[in-house]
């Protein structure tokens, strides 16, 4: 074996170790790109869990029931507080009946009540739509920022990929220098025995064979 | 070696984070110009509106009960359970005119509140596509000041209208016979069959 096979074997070697290593380096560093990626989306996701946690205290049975009393309860105040309060000064001349009175102020109350459930259920519809789209609100904007960091995971993967290029083009360098030193060194004892032929290249690509090269 | 694609990722993971960084500043403006947008807000707005109507509401229930007082002490009846039921009912009509004037204005607010949400989720998004937060503050700013300035109070129409054709009309017709004092009610074209000798109507 020759030194030219020698040193052939030996850049092959280095060649194949170098672009093993690169190879190692760059699954490392998409590895790495993969690993930041996740770690930010389970960041947004942490930020985002309260939030639709909240929303659903918020749209639960018994926060709608509380929603309807809520809005029952303000608008009886209400209604009890205008009709509490002096529409005109002057007396009326018209002479009240105690029980047509009493008759009216229960029938006011009745119409109340019922108008004051109504409100109560116009609430409702309203603080969930409100909560709705709070939640909505904090949930997109960290589904968006969420989304524009996971759009750019095919660029950093590319980036983490080339950043490789330069390493796996000196291991390609070795490994070709090392297969031509390993093909010189297998042919150059018959290098050094033949004369070099005149006749032209065959179709097949194959030299004729030289004059008194005794094969 | 290999510098360039790590520079180019480091450069878009700086992009990703400095446009965050402005949402995040955005959303900060936004929420300051609309933190005036609270229960207190809400609660005073419905106040002034209520504030606004009521008042139209005491002239409308004033002239009805002249009215009524009128007519009543022309027929002699003032001091009589049908005055007293007539009263009785036109202080209904009165109780459901303020309850209406509370609705109202609960509707005007809710009304608000919805707008006021809406407005906020639009500049949000408007932020999501530009992150500029400068111009987020600036509509921001605007939208508030055009949501916070008081808006004004339709003129109420005629409350006791219905009122005064349902009862007060009926009492005329069908004590006496007499057309309503009231313009606004008109008889039918046809009698209707229990009446004898007088219109009838058939308002209930």
């Amino acid at each position: 074996m020759g030194l030219a096979t020698v040193a052939g074997l030996a850049l092959s070697a280095a060649g194949t170790g170098v672009s093993l290593a690169n190879a190692a380096a760059v699954r490392a560093r998409m590895e790495d790109v993969v690993r930041r990626q996740i770690a930010a989306a389970e960041e947004y996701q942490k930020q985002a869990t309260p939030k639709y946690e909240a929303y659903l205290k918020e749209s639960g049975p018994n926060v709608a029931r509380q929603n309807i009393a809520a809005g029952e309860q303000e608008a009886l105040a209400r209604y009890r507080y205008l009709q509490n309060l002096p529409t005109i000064a002057a007396e009326s001349p018209i002479e009240a009946n105690r029980l047509v009175s009493a008759a009216t102020q229960g029938r006011i109350g009745q119409a109340n009540a019922a108008q004051a459930a109504l409100q109560g259920f116009g609430n409702f519809n309203l603080q969930q739509w409100l909560a709705a789209q709070r939640a909505g609100q904090n949930l997109g904007v960290i589904s968006n920022l969420a989304g524009a960091r996971s759009a750019i995971t095919p660029y950093l993967l590319s980036g983490a990929e080339q950043s490789g290029q330069s390493l796996a083009a000196v291991g390609s360098l070795l490994g070709t220098a090392g297969q031509l030193a390993g093909v010189y060194g297998s042919l150059s004892p018959y290098l050094q025995n033949s004369t070099v032929s005149t006749t032209a290249p065959t179709i097949g690509g194959l030299a004729s064979r030289p004059v008194g090269s005794g094969i | 070696m290999g510098s360039g694609g790590g520079g180019a990722t480091r450069e878009l993971e700086r992009q990703q984070e400095a446009r965050q960084s402005l949402i995040t500043q955005g959303l900060y403006n936004i929420n300051r110009s609309f933190a005036g947008f609270n229960p207190d807000f809400y609660e005073r707005q419905r106040q002034a509106t209520v504030a606004a109507m009521l008042p139209q509401v005491g002239d409308q229930y004033r002239q009805s009960r002249n009215q009524l007082g009128f007519s009543l002490a022309n027929q002699g009846l003032l001091r009589s359970s049908a005055g007293a039921n007539l009263g009785g009912s036109l202080e209904r009509e009165l109780a459901t005119q303020k309850t209406n004037v509370a609705n109202a204005a609960t509707q005007a607010v809710q009304q608000l509140q919805q707008q006021v949400s809406q407005s906020k989720g639009s500049l949000i998004g408007a932020l999501e596509q530009s992150a500029d937060p400068t111009t987020a503050a600036q509509r921001a700013a605007e939208t508030a000041t055009q949501f916070s300035a008081p808006s004004l109070v339709q003129p109420l129409g005629n409350l006791f209208n219905n009122w005064a054709s349902i009862y007060l009309a009926r009492q005329y017709a069908n004590l006496y016979g007499q057309s309503s004092p009231y313009g606004t009610f008109q008889r039918p074209p046809t009698p209707a069959p229990i009446a004898s000798g007088s219109s009838s109507y058939s308002v209930r």
